[in-house]
């Protein structure tokens, strides 16, 4: 507790970009990106969310969408607990015209300072069944999570089924303040850990 | 086309394909040479058929086209191919160059130049086939064909090379090597160069030969397909693709010949440079499989490991879309996938193991099946083998896992165990002969003998006797002097007296022992003795011996007087110490006698002193009658002597005897050894008897047919057999080696298995005649350091006889140690109890610790041992324990994880604030929005606080009936906190349709257009609008009315002074509000009002449902009459108008009732004072006429203004949460959701506005789900027996059931249902209700239910407790008594009957019927209380739910123990005066002028009775305006009379007067 001099909350700082998502079974896709954060958090700079433009997949059998959307954000906090995730929906145009969801990826922001590249795979849900499938092709009505931020949680998944379907590349560049201060040691690398100052 | 020709003349092909050749090609000679082995003789065959068709000239265009065409098939492997493909296209070359020279000539000159073209193309072609082989990992079946190509694709290389030399040999003069001299200073520059040159021309001559190809104009079919079909890039492409593929064949491999692409168009030849932007990423699409490992033998058949012996398993089957599917995933991703090219073997295929859990191919341990076993267990243990080799086979296995305390089990080299196999005796034998027989029995015992002799007990004991002797004569004497010194001491003294008793006793001991040893020894001589008797016996009777024991008997003659002299001493010696022994127990004994003898005196001298005394004073006296304590007499050692004497002499014992034999003095000593001497066996030519050396020889010849091996087991598998050894002539098999095993694992034990074979004949028998089993060694023990054990074994024969084969088996088993000393043990890994961890032991460590600690203490396994350190008897233990602290720690490393102490958390205020916030109890206001803080110190104290407990019950001083009320709050409160808790595990739980948004199924909404179509048309029905519900969020701000309709009311009482008129109203209160409606007339009046009372909230947090403020409907006669002013006379003017209200009754409604019911109909009947003085009298004056023929009710419509959602969510929540988490009871609840489900989808059914929950399962107090019929006893609860006798004994049973009405309802109503937001109600049983005097309406039920079904036992009355929809509380509980046609409903709570079918019921609806057999749900709740018409069996109305016959669905009812209870008399005397006082003072507060009621009411607190008679107005009757501001005289009567019943339920009436002057 000597370091209780310092600041109260520490700082998390995080500039990247959604690099490219590999979807190759759908084209003309944009993104959707959303932060989900514990009580203790406070989003102090950058958009709660975020939408990008469409792309188009790319002509060779990778079918890459890329995207170089940038992602940055700072968030405030007293607690580790509750580390802000990001929750990136894939929405796309069916052979209707219409809006519908082509997959879903989540994950935490980076915990240590420095560069990180992440590969995250994207999944959608399923129909309950075959009717509600062909109904859904029909009416271009995918199924969806009512509220995307639950993928941040833990509870009320085991209801769904979903498929994975891609992978996304992300890159962040992590900055913190006052982590120290507070007692929590994040060191970049391996030796990578929380260890309480008391 | 001829310039084209003239280039292509050029013999340099061949020569920059050399040029890398020396290096790459000494490297990849071997692989070479194994490919093209295997295709020369394919080449050769070829190629002689190519020679007898010799190729046209458009043929061999065609055939180039051809080559051209697989080429661009194989050209991702052309990419790679790398240096390697050059020196491979010179190879077969230089190969076939005889046989190119030999068919050039043959080749017209044009024809030739084509050709040459061609062999520049050839090249490449053998590029591709060169490339292809040492790449030859083909991915796919794709990859499989196109080897097939390849594989034509060379044979017509060749083809064309040949031809190529043939032109080669023809420009050798123009071949101008003016490049040579540049390549022998080979540099990447020139490399580069010379690919582009090269490239450029083929990718002309491509272009030539498709040209060529159209010239031609008459393709045929297959050519045609050929060129075009097979063709995957545009031409155009195909060339970019070449310069690609020839460019790797530099150092430099990304070199810039790369980056070229080549358009042709038309004739003329363009050359455009143009960059590939994704050069890099393009260049890791693709994965290639690897050209530098080594090449498989043959692709179908890579080396069969099975075949060179090793075991390999099967692998599992992978299907080969899998296969297939996997691979294209990991060429498709090659650049993720980088790392992973280890995948696929060299034969294409996945790598894997026989056995995915496993990470080596290994063999599982089985035993061999080559040891021949008998017998049922045999047979067993043969099955066993048999399951655990089939095993072996299937595929899959459960990975073992090694669950072994031992230490680094992966090895290199096996641990090593020896065992030592000394040699093995028979002690019986079929073979034996008498003789052998009785040998062995010899030999046995002459062993025992032999031992006893070396051990010498006797001597042992003589010396020990000797030695006691001497220290007892030396402590006497030292006592002696000590006791005549002059300054003794005592304790010294006693410490001597003390040691020579124990000397003594242990002397005794001993003298015993010696003799017992000396006959055992003796005894066994003499059985010695006697089998050597019966051998020479036997010898002597057939005249010759087969065995070679001969006894040598050693007899020293002892004198007689000697002996008998030893013996005497002996006697004398014992007799002796004995006497001293008892002469100073004696002593003691006597000193104790002298002692308790002064006592004795001297209680007597007192006695007699006060016996004189007493004689004096003239007092009657008795005698001294305590007897003297008697004298001990010295025992008689006589008698003993005499024992001893018998003892030592004849070996007798007291009673005469004899138990141990004893050498009689003057016997000789005796001494045997057995020799084993060869002298004695007489030779088979002496036996005297013909036939019996006939029989001796056949019985030698047996002995060597049979030879012996021990087959040793390690674990059950055979480690190895031992040789062959014959028995020697003594019927001993001689061993004599030493063993290794080998082990990976430490063995649990070594069995050692004697099997017998005969040899001789045609078969050879086998038979496991013994077994032995060796202990396994400790981990420190070296063979050398155990000694030779010796295991009996036995095997009997087909008949129960006595033993077959019977012997010892010496042998010893230890571990090895290698020349270093080190001891080729596993060590053992022991837990250090200080440090807590293992260690591995040094092997110099004494002895290791057991592992205590790891022991459960609960395990029953360890029970000894856990005993024996508890009493002390393991030293070790005892320590450990000490260690650990006496306990069993079985987390070891608990402690050492946490960051920091339990104190430490416990004192963090930051933690605990956080914990609560997790809980719930610190909510957003507390915190006032803002995150935790991040430090203790700015966390304000009062926000952890927890919240503040209720003083303790037990100290408070409050009266018994205080503190059970406290007692039941405690315990409410802990079920709330408990259904909190599962609320908010319930909270976790979503169901699908909230998390996933989705197309409804198609099938539901044809349904619901459907319906229209077939319902019926009913033009004249009005369309009802449906009011919307306000959300609850907009609770606080918008204004919410409570909407009160009071339409009329019936049977109001008349006033007995038939001159008035009744002249009612209602008034209305709700939250301190009060709105009355106008006055009408009659005792049936009409009001039609409309009121409006304002709806708060305390605060804006606060739930609708937790309001507990009750509406309050009054009925009231407004009685106004004039009457003279005080002090004035009658017909004075100055009369004053009197307004007085008079109470009727009233009914009380809680909010939350409106509220979550959303609206209150129909008739309520009024609760009315049993005595309202001056009303409701007919006429006559007595009391039972008094009574009003019918209860006033009053009809009224209350809902809220505008409408609020009903809170049913939490309750869906939980009932989830329950369906999730119950496994018992999920059957039933599934039926009962089909049911509702049912229900709910019958179209005709508009359920919704009855349809409640058929509840089948409540929450009991323990915060269980209970099926709800468990709640009623199949034979009900009996009823107090006081209640019935009270006066005089009722008998009439209707009249029974009132009284028992009226005590349910007298138990206080508590409401859980405001307690629990979202309706959660617990259910109590009967015992918990009347303990805890609270309940609401369902326990009242209950109780009432049981009750009611003890009294109609036997009789046909059908009793019922029903969850329905009742006026006013909404969805309540009822109780339902069948009687044949009548039927009639109990309102448990007020303790009323009603007739179901009278228009005055109560209960609109019914769910559900509840027996105790089961539950019966309503199909039609919308038919209301007429239901019950139609029996609980009809099919159509009712569902019947049987309760299940298990033990889960027991009745939970306890009876009832009605003795005791809170309330004790004094408490009565207590509750009455305290109630009397109180209303006095209040109503002298309230100036009252009462008229007068008479009221009855239960007891739940003072407070609450006072509500209820301020609710009469009482206090206001003869308030009037007066004239002179006069108060007229009003008298207050006031009686409360408290009667107590069984289990303290409190009885309370009230008569409230109000004796106003008139």
């Amino acid at each position: 507790m000597a370091a209780e001099a310092g600041a109260s909350s520490f700082m998390l700082n995080v500039c990247g970009q959604i690099e490219s998502v590999e979807l190759p079974h759908y084209d003309y896709i944009f993104l959707i990106y959303q932060f989900v954060h514990g009580d203790d958090w406070e989003r102090v700079l950058g958009l709660e969310e975020g939408v990008s433009q469409l792309s188009s997949k790319s002509a060779d059998v990778r079918g890459l969408h890329a995207f170089a959307f940038p992602v940055e954000v700072t968030f405030k906090s007293t607690n580790p607990h509750g580390w802000p995730q990001l929750v990136v929906t894939a929405l796309g145009t069916d052979i209707w015209g219409n809006q519908v969801v082509r997959g879903y990826s989540v994950c935490h922001l980076p915990m240590q300072p420095g560069r990180v590249t992440k590969r995250v795979p994207l999944f959608a849900p399923q129909s309950s069944s075959l009717m509600s499938k062909l109904q859904g092709l029909m009416q271009s009505e995918h199924p969806l999570y009512t509220d995307p931020k639950i993928l941040g949680q833990g509870q009320g998944r085991q209801v769904t089924r979903v498929r994975s379907l891609g992978q996304m590349t992300l890159n962040f560049s992590t900055s913190m303040k006052n982590t120290r201060a507070l007692g929590y040691q994040l060191l970049p690398g391996e030796n990578f850990g929380a260890a309480a100052a008391m | 086309m001829l310039i084209v020709l003239q280039e292509a003349g050029q013999p340099e092909p061949e020569q920059p394909a050399e040029a890398p050749d020396d290096a790459a090609s000494r490297e990849s000679e071997k692989l070479r040479g194994a490919v093209k082995t295997k295709h020369d003789t394919k080449k050769r065959r070829l190629r002689k058929k190519l020679n007898a068709e010799l190729p046209a000239e458009g043929e061999l265009q065609s055939a180039q086209a051809q080559v051209k065409e697989r080429l661009r098939l194989s050209r991702e492997d052309l990419r790679q191919a790398g240096g390697e493909a050059a020196d491979a296209a010179a190879a077969p070359a230089t190969a076939d160059d005889e046989a190119a020279g030999a068919a050039a000539p043959s080749t017209s000159s044009p024809a030739a130049d084509a050709a040459a073209g061609a062999s520049a193309k050839s090249a490449t072609a053998a590029v591709a086939a060169a490339g292809g082989a040492p790449a030859g990992k083909p991915l796919t079946a794709k990859a499989l064909r196109r080897k097939k190509l390849e594989e034509e694709q060379r044979q017509q290389a060749e083809r064309l090379r040949e031809q190529a030399e043939e032109a080669q040999m023809y420009s050798a003069a123009h071949a101008a090597l003016n490049r040579e001299d540049r390549l022998t200073r080979f540099d990447a520059a020139t490399a580069q160069e010379l690919i582009r040159s090269r490239t450029e021309r083929m990718a002309k001559m491509t272009k030539m030969s498709w040209e060529a190809l159209r010239e031609k104009k008459e393709l045929t079919e297959d050519e045609q397909v050929s060129f075009f079909a097979n063709s995957v890039w545009e031409p155009d492409e195909l060339t970019a693709a070449d310069g690609t593929a020839a460019a790797p064949a530099a150092a430099q491999p990304q070199a810039g010949a790369d980056d070229e692409v080549y358009v042709y168009e038309g004739e003329k030849v363009y050359l455009h440079r143009a960059v590939f932007l994704a050069k890099a990423d393009e260049s890791k699409l693709y994965y290639y499989p690897s050209a530098a490992s080594a090449t498989p033998v043959s692709v179908e058949h890579p080396v069969n490991l099975a075949e060179e012996g090793l075991y390999v398993g099967r692998r599992p089957r992978v299907t080969e879309g899998n296969v297939l599917r996997l691979q294209s995933i990991l060429t498709m991703k090659a650049d993720v996938y980088e790392s992973k090219k280890g995948w696929l073997g060299e034969d294409g295929r996945l790598r894997m193991l026989p056995d995915p859990l496993k990470d080596v191919p290994m063999r599982p341990l089985v035993p061999d099946d080559d040891d021949d076993v008998q017998g049922v267990q045999a047979q067993q243990q043969h099955q066993e083998q048999l399951r655990l080799r089939q095993l072996a086979r299937s595929e899959f296995r459960p990975a073992r896992r090694w669950d072994s305390p031992f230490a680094s089990l992966e090895r290199e080299t096996p641990w090593q165990l020896e065992v030592d196999i000394g040699g093995v005796q028979f002690l019986a034998h079929p073979l034996f002969t008498r003789e052998h027989a009785a040998v062995s029995r010899l030999r046995q015992l002459h062993r025992r003998y032999a031992r006893s002799e070396k051990s010498n007990f006797p001597a042992y004991f003589r010396d020990r006797i000797a030695a006691l002797r001497r220290e007892i004569a030396k402590l006497t004497q030292e006592a002696a002097r000590l006791e005549r010194s002059q300054n003794k001491n005592e304790l010294v003294l006693q410490d001597y007296r003390n040691r020579v008793d124990a000397y003594r006793a242990e002397l005794s001991t001993t003298r015993h022992s010696k003799i017992r040893e000396e006959a055992a020894h003796y005894s066994l001589l003499i059985d010695l003795l006697n089998a050597w008797r019966e051998v020479r016996d036997i010898r002597q009777e057939l005249g010759f011996s087969v065995t070679d024991v001969r006894c040598d008997i050693e007899e020293a003659v002892q004198s007689r007087s000697e002996d008998e002299q030893e013996l005497l001493a002996e006697i004398r010696d014992w007799t002796e110490e004995h006497q001293s022994a008892v002469q100073a127990k004696h002593q003691l004994v006597q000193a104790e006698y002298l002692a308790q003898r002064q006592l004795y005196e001297r209680r007597r001298a007192d006695f007699e002193s006060r016996r004189l005394a007493m004689e004096q004073s003239g007092m009657a006296t008795g005698e001294f009658d305590d007897e003297p304590p008697p004298e001990p007499q010295p025992e008689n050692v006589d008698n003993f002597v005499q024992q001893i004497e018998r003892l030592v002499r004849l070996g007798e014992d007291e009673f005469g005897q004899v138990t141990c034999r004893r050498r009689q003095p003057g016997e000789p000593l005796v001494r045997v050894r057995l020799l084993d001497n060869s002298h004695v066996t007489t030779p088979l030519n002496d036996i005297p008897e013909q036939h019996r050396a006939a029989e001796e020889t056949r019985r030698r010849r047996m002995e060597s047919e049979f030879f012996y091996t021990i087959q040793i087991y390690a674990d059950d598998k055979l480690v190895g057999p031992t040789e062959d050894v014959t028995l020697s002539s003594n019927f001993a098999l001689h061993f004599n080696r030493i063993y290794l095993v080998e082990v990976v694992q430490p063995p649990s034990r070594i069995r050692l298995q004697l099997t017998e074979h005969r040899r001789g004949g045609f078969r050879s028998a086998v038979r496991t005649i013994g077994f032995a089993s060796l202990p396994r060694p400790d981990s420190q023990t070296t063979r050398a350091q155990l000694n030779f054990s010796e295991v009996q074994f036995s095997q009997t024969g087909a008949d129960a006889g006595p033993a077959e084969y019977e012997g010892l088996i010496r042998s010893r088993c230890g571990w090895r140690s290698d020349s270093e000393g080190n001891i080729l043990a596993p060590m053992l890994k022991v837990y250090d109890p200080q440090t807590e961890t293992y260690v591995d032991p040094t092997p110099d460590a004494p002895k290791l610790p057991r592992l205590t600690e790891m022991r459960d203490p609960n395990d029953p396994a360890f029970v000894r041992l856990n005993l024996n350190a508890a009493l002390g008897q393991d030293p070790q233990q005892q320590q450990q324990q000490q260690l650990t602290g006496g306990y069993c720690r079985l987390n070891f490393f608990e402690e050492e994880f946490g960051f920091c102490s339990a104190e430490d958390l416990d004192t963090d205020l930051r933690f605990r604030a956080l914990i609560m916030r997790d809980r719930g109890d610190i909510g957003a206001e507390q915190l006032k929005g803002a995150p935790m803080p991040a430090f203790a110190s700015l966390i304000s104290k009062e926000m952890v606080e927890e919240p503040k407990r209720e003083t303790d019950v037990s100290r408070t001083r409050a009266s018994e009936l205080q503190k059970m009320r406290m007692r039941y709050e405690a315990k409410m409160r802990y079920v709330r906190e408990q259904v909190t808790e599962a609320f908010n595990a319930a909270k976790g739980y979503r169901t699908y349709e909230e998390v996933i948004d989705e197309a409804k199924a198609v099938v539901v909404d044809i349904l619901s257009l459907l319906r229209p179509l077939f319902s019926r048309k009913r033009p004249l029905k009005p369309a009802r609008e449906i009011v919307s519900r306000t959300p609850l969020l907009s609770l606080a701000m918008a204004p919410i009315t409570l909407s009160v309709n009071i339409i009329d009311a019936i049977d109001l009482p008349s006033p007995n002074d038939s001159k008035q008129i009744l002249k009612p109203f209602v008034e209305v209160t709700f939250q301190g509000n009060t709105l009355r409606t106008a006055t009408m007339s009659g005792t049936n009046p009409d009001w039609n009002a409309s009121l409006e009372l304002p709806f708060r909230l305390r605060n804006a947090t606060q739930k609708p449902e937790t309001i507990s403020d009750p509406l309050v409907l009054k009925v009231f006669n407004d009685r106004t009459y004039s009457r003279p002013a005080e002090g004035q006379q009658a017909a004075d003017v100055g009369s004053v108008v009197v307004q007085e209200k008079h109470f009727l009754g009233s009914v009380s409604i809680p909010f939350s009732t409106v509220y979550i019911n959303e609206k209150v109909q129909g008739r309520l009947q009024l609760r009315v004072p049993d005595l309202v003085t001056g009303y409701g009298g007919s006429g006559a004056g007595d009391g039972a006429a008094r009574r009003r023929p019918r209860a006033p009710a009053l009809r009224v419509f209350i809902t809220l203004q505008p409408h609020l959602a009903r809170p049913g969510l939490l309750q869906q929540a939980f009932d989830t949460w329950v369906r999730a988490t119950k496994n018992t009871l999920s059957r039933l609840a599934d039926e009962v959701a089909g049911v509702m489900r049912q229900m709910q989808s019958n179209p005709e059914a508009q359920v919704e506005e009855f349809l409640y929950h058929p509840r089948a399962f409540v929450v009991s107090m323990e915060v269980k789900e209970v099926f709800v019929s468990c709640y009623l006893s199949p034979t009900g609860l009996a009823p107090p027996a006081e209640l019935f006798s009270r006066g005089q004994e009722v008998t009439d049973p209707q009249h029974k059931k009132l009284i028992i009405a009226n005590y349910v309802s007298l138990v206080p109503f508590v409401s859980d249902a405001s307690a629990f937001p979202g309706l959660i109600d617990i259910w109590n049983t009967c015992e918990e209700f009347m303990d805890y005097q609270a309940g609401d309406e369902e326990e009242h039920a209950v109780l009432l239910a049981n009750y009611l079904l003890h009294l109609s036992q036997g009789t046909g009355t059908q009793i019922y407790l029903a969850l329905g929809n009742a006026v006013p509380e909404g969805s309540t509980a009822y109780v339902v008594e069948v009687d044949g046609n009548d039927k009639y409903v109990w309102n448990p709570s007020l303790g009323l009957r009603f007739n179901a079918m009278g228009d005055r019921c109560p209960l609109i609806s019914i769910d559900c019927l509840i027996s105790a057999g089961g539950v019966y749900i309503n199909k039609k709740p919308f038919e209301g209380v007429r239901v019950l018409n139609y029996g609980v069996t009809d099919q159509n109305y009712w569902l019947h739910i049987e309760k299940p016959n298990e033990r889960t669905f027991e009745c939970i009812q306890q009876p009832i123990n009605y003795s005791g209870g809170p309330v004790g008399d004094s408490d009565i005397a207590n509750i009455e005066y305290e109630i009397e006082i109180t209303l006095r003072k209040a109503i002298s507060e309230w100036r009252p002028r009462i008229v007068g009621y008479s009221m009855r009411v239960g007891y739940m607190s003072t407070d609450e009775i006072l509500q209820e008679v301020r609710n009469t107005k009482l206090h206001e009757i003869g308030m009037y305006v007066d004239s002179s501001d006069a108060v007229p005289k009003v008298q207050f009567s006031c009686v409360v009379y408290l009667h107590k019943y069984p289990k303290g339920v409190l009885s309370i009436r009230l008569n409230l007067m109000a004796l106003n002057r008139r």
